[in-house]
Order: structure tokens, then sequence, then C-alpha cells
């Protein structure tokens, strides 16, 4: 964190920081910026974010901690049971049952495992392929730059849910082939952003000083530039995730991410589509989930923006 | 302006190229084509005659070829599923897809704007703090879930709006608020970042000092000049649109192109699904063509060359 402050803001702070004689002069505490961390715990954004994040982590990696039952576990005397603060609920299933009669809390808890899952190894998968081919667009220009851009430009133009649907019926659902659709219809949301910033960044003096020293273009990608973009892909990254955590369970709810009977929020609310009249818990429950999840991690992305990179546009993630 | 427009054109012409390559290929990794027309109690003999009749023991690139032929005389095919040309069964689902996202639009634009511009000039107000919490939370609503949170309250409960398919106004309430309101969070956020940025500007400020009346100030010197990267979002923004489309479509049972397309992907449909991609690349790629093409009218310094 405090390598990714220096090298992203080292020089305008440095620079804003006026002389010590400067500051004796005008007679005013001139407080030197305060680190990442610092900025981080002051943001308010930053702080529910991560209230929320880390309340989901915690309960999806103790899944088995706090739930009453295994996730698939039937329970076929208490089918489309209420929760407990309803009329004719218990304790025994907190937040209800399902159609089968299986725990809604557990089946909550565990599908956020598979959600966070999704969304952080996609968001992997994305960032990997969107950094490189971004780089080498922004670094090569020319005949590579408009390869890469056109490639981009296909992908924006049909709705990559549908890409992704065609991709999973071909491929079949699960989770590896879900990680593996979302990772390359997200891809450009990385190259885009990483592709401009290398533009500009390219023709910066302390670039030229390295190619007239010699280095290679692989050095100066990965040594000179690659480092001064770590601010903005942590942003690209976060909200990234948000993205991917939502089209997962999108294609769930269509029918082709995780299969059932494994728990994910998207499936569960696909199946709650039919005893809506009957059973508001089924759908409401896996809904707030995944809803909290992204609020969480969109608050977070908003509050790193905010901090690690002032300059970027705060609204083309 | 002509040559960028022709520029523009090619340059769609392109990218549809690319993308009827890459449905293409796509596709025809599903599987057999001939199998799945069949069905499962197909004879090999019977899947073997399809195969010559169809062509599909060409090599792929000869399909691909005779594939665009075809394409070049507006024809898509048969679609495997309603023995009907693909390309008007898409064009028949297009009325609905276009009330949607027009209405949906609307939604958007009356709920974005009010919002985004009062956001940033009563900023840190408690309007912009609701406005907000909006943002926040109609983004980490997708359409499938506000979609059935809708259908529980107004159609479950209240009784007050049908649940699904398509008629008259009733029908068309819920999906396209519930669409609206998910692309209406970025762009309330967008529109209020870029209103910040102007109303900071020199220009507004001597605007205000020559005494102009705040309303003036806001429309006729700032507005104008956020409106720029709020156009420049709006290409990407209507593919986000088209996919939400799609979505919500399958939620409501609206008949549109989305709930085609998803039903010609189960079903491997691929004449249909070629079909469907292309009208939806056609329309988003025409769509972005305007968007550029309305900088100039909005900002006169924009020369389109």
């Amino acid at each position: 964190m405090d390598a990714i402050d220096r090298d992203l803001s080292g020089g305008k702070a440095e620079g804003l920081q006026p002389e010590p004689s400067a500051e004796r002069r005008l007679g005013t505490a001139v407080r030197r910026r305060p680190n990442g961390f610092v900025r981080m715990a002051r943001n308010r954004k930053a702080r529910v974010g991560v209230i929320m994040l880390a309340i989901i982590v915690l309960s999806a990696l103790g899944a088995s901690l706090f739930s009453p039952a295994a996730p698939n576990e039937q329970d076929v005397l208490n089918k489309l049971h209420p929760p407990a603060w309803q009329s004719g609920g218990s304790w025994s299933h907190p937040l209800g049952t399902d159609q089968l009669g299986r725990d809604m809390l557990a089946r909550v808890l565990y599908g956020g495992r598979i959600s966070l899952a999704v969304g952080i190894t996609a968001t992997a998968a994305a960032s990997v392929l969107g950094i490189i081919l971004g780089v080498l667009a922004g670094y090569f220009g020319r005949q590579v730059d408009t390869v890469i851009m056109r490639l981009v430009d296909i992908q924006m133009a049909f709705p990559s849910i549908l890409l992704a649907l065609a991709v999973m019926v071909i491929l079949g659902s699960g989770f590896r082939n879900l990680v593996l659709v979302l990772g390359v219809t997200s891809w450009v949301f990385f190259a885009r952003i990483v592709r401009a910033d290398v533009l500009s960044l390219r023709s910066r003096d302390f670039v030229e000083a390295g190619r007239a020293i010699g280095a290679t273009h692989f050095r100066l990608m990965w040594r000179y530039i690659a480092p001064n973009l770590v601010g903005t892909i942590t942003v690209v990254a976060t909200l990234t995730i948000a993205r991917t955590v939502i089209s997962a369970a999108s294609l769930s709810f269509l029918g082709v991410g995780i299969p059932p009977p494994t728990a994910s929020w998207g499936g569960m609310l696909a199946e709650s589509r039919q005893y809506l009249s009957v059973a508001w818990w089924t759908a409401t429950m896996p809904g707030l989930a995944l809803m909290a999840l992204v609020i969480g991690v969109n608050l977070l992305g908003d509050a790193l923006r905010d901090v690690l990179d002032p300059q970027m546009d705060s609204n083309n993630p | 302006m002509q040559r960028y427009v022709i520029r523009r054109v090619l340059h769609g012409i392109i990218v549809l190229f690319g993308v009827t390559l890459v449905t293409f290929f796509l596709v025809r990794l599903t599987g057999d084509p001939a199998a799945a027309i069949l069905g499962s109690e197909a004879t090999p003999e019977a899947i073997e005659k399809l195969h010559q009749e169809m062509g599909l023991d060409d090599p792929m690139a000869v399909q691909y070829v005779r594939y665009l032929e075809s394409l070049a005389h507006g024809d898509f095919g048969d679609s495997f599923l309603y023995g009907q040309p693909a390309f008007s069964l898409v064009l028949e689902r297009f009325p609905a897809t276009f009330e949607l996202t027009v209405a949906a639009l609307a939604v958007n634009l009356a709920l974005s704007f009010p919002l985004g511009i009062l956001s940033a000039v009563k900023r840190d107000s408690l309007l912009d703090r609701a406005s907000a919490i909006f943002v926040f939370g109609s983004q980490a609503m997708p359409v499938f879930w506000s979609g059935i949170l809708g259908i529980m309250i107004f159609a479950v409960t209240l009784g007050w709006l049908p649940a699904s398919g398509r008629g008259g106004i009733s029908y068309l309430i819920m999906p396209a608020v519930v669409l609206g309101l998910h692309s209406a969070a970025y762009q309330t956020r967008l529109l209020r970042s870029a209103m910040l940025d102007v109303l900071n500007q020199d220009f507004v400020r001597t605007a205000h000092a020559k005494g102009l009346a705040q309303v003036k100030v806001i429309v006729r010197h700032a507005l104008r000049n956020a409106l720029i990267p709020v156009i420049t979002a709006t290409g990407v923004q209507f593919a986000a649109l088209m996919g939400g489309a799609v979505v919500t479509e399958a939620v409501f049972d609206w008949p549109g192109m989305g709930s085609l397309a998803v039903q010609a992907i189960y079903s491997r449909d691929i004449p249909l699904v070629m079909a469907v991609t292309f009208v939806f690349a056609i329309i988003i790629l025409v769509v972005n063509l305007l968007v550029d093409l309305s900088y100039g009218v909005v900002d006169p310094r924009i020369r389109l060359d």
C-alpha cells in the first residue's frame, strides 16, 4: 500500500509540499499528506465498505460454523418454512427453508462463498489478460494498438451477457467455465483504462531516460511503466469484482452458471420465482445478500479511487 | 464531416465482420447442428443426409464464406426452431425490445438528469446524500433481483401490475422501471461529476458575476459543457442497456429480441443466434455513430474530420 501510494502520487504530492522555510514564514503548520492507510481510515465510504465486506467474507468463510444445517440437507417435513420472526417460524431455521426444506441461512452463506470465489478469480483472470493487452496496445501503438482496440470494439458491440450465455451453453455450466467466461468478457475494462494510462506514461521523461540508457521494451514496460499502473489497476479490479459477481449471478439465474444443487445466489433467485406468492423469503434472502456484497465492494472501490488516484476519471472504471 | 461519416461506417463494417466471425465459430463449437435439429431420436442416416443438404461436411472456411455470401443477400437461413427465415423472426421481435429500451431510457433520463444536476449544484446537501444512496443501491440491484422484488410487491402482493408478458402500458411499467433504475445509477454519477468539474470553472463564475439567474447559468453554461462526457459514455452505456434488456426480458417473459436470443442459444438454433447477435451489433453500432455525430451539435467547437 505504501509503495502504491509513493509511486502514484509521490511526484505530485511532494511537489506540493512547501519548503520548511516557507512554512515558517507563513506561520501555518502545513501537514504532510498522510499515507494511504490513514486516508483510507478517514474515508467514510471505506470504513462502511470494509465493515460490510468483513462481515460477508467472515460469514462466508465460516459458513460451516454458522449454518444450522448443511446447505443441501433436505428437511422434508419443513418445506417453505418461514423465517424465525414470522408466525410459524422457528430458530432451527432462522431464515426459513426453501421448497425442498433446505435451510436458507446455510444456502445464503455457502452461496456467498461461491460468489466471492467467482468474483475474485474471474477478476484476476480478466486483469491478467486486460493488463497485458492494454500495456501492449498503449506502448507499441500503431498496428498493435489498432488490432487490440478493434477486439475491444467487437466485444463491446454486443451485450457481454449474450456472449457469456453462448459460451456457457457450449462449454457447459460449472465453476471453472464460469470463471473463464467472465474473465474473457471482462478484460476490456482493464485493457481500455490501462492503455490510456500507458499512452500518457510512455512519453514521460523517466521512460525516455530508461530508453536512452538502453532498456529493452520488456524492461521499459515491466519496470518503468507497470509500477505506475498499480493504483489504477487496484481500483478497476475492485469495481470489476462487483461487476463479475453480478454477471455470475445473472448467468446462474438464467440457468447456465453454477449448476444445482450447489447453492448460488443467482440460482436460488431463479428457483424462488415459482414460490413468490407463498414464500417471500426464498427470493429476498439471496437478493439482499447479493446487494450487500456489491454495495460493500463498490464502496471500497470508490474509496480506493478517492485515495489512490484523484486524477482518475471517477466514472469510467 | 462527410469523410468522417464514411470512415466511421467503414469501421462499423469491420466490427460487424468480426462479430460474424466470432459468433460463427463460437456457435459451430456447440456441436452438430444437424443432430440438434433432428433431436435425440434421429438415425445416423438421417443426420448424414441432413449434413449433405446443409453442406456441413465442407471445410469450416468454405461454410463461413458461403454464410457471408448469403448474409450479403440479407439471408440468415431458416431458424431450426421455427422453420422460418431467422432474420424476419428477429425483426418481428424488434418492436418489443425497442419499446422496452425506449421506455427504460425515459425512466433513466427522468431520474438521472434532475438527480445528477441537483446533487452537483447542492453538493453535500441532503439531496446529494440521498442521491448517493440511490446510486449505490440501484447499482447493486441487478435487473433479475429488482425484477423479482417488483413482481413480488406489485404483482403478487398488491396486484397492481401484471407479472409478465406484453400488452398495454400496465405490462410495460415494471420492466421499464426495473431496467431504467439500474442504468440510471451510472448516468447520475457521471452527470454529477461532470457538473462538478464544470461548475468550478472560470466561465461559470463569470456568468454568476454578471448577474445571470442561477437556472440560466446551470442550464445554459454548465449543463451544455457537462454533457460531453455524458454523451461519450452513452455508447458504452447503451450496450449495457441492451444487455440488461436481455435479462429483463427473461425475467418478465417479455417477447423481445433478448428472450428470443436466450431461447435460440439454449436450443442451439444457429441461424437464429447469428441473426439476433448481428441485429444487436448493428443497433449498438448505429447508436454509437449517432452519439459521435451529436458531439458537433452539443459543442460546435468539436469538428469531426
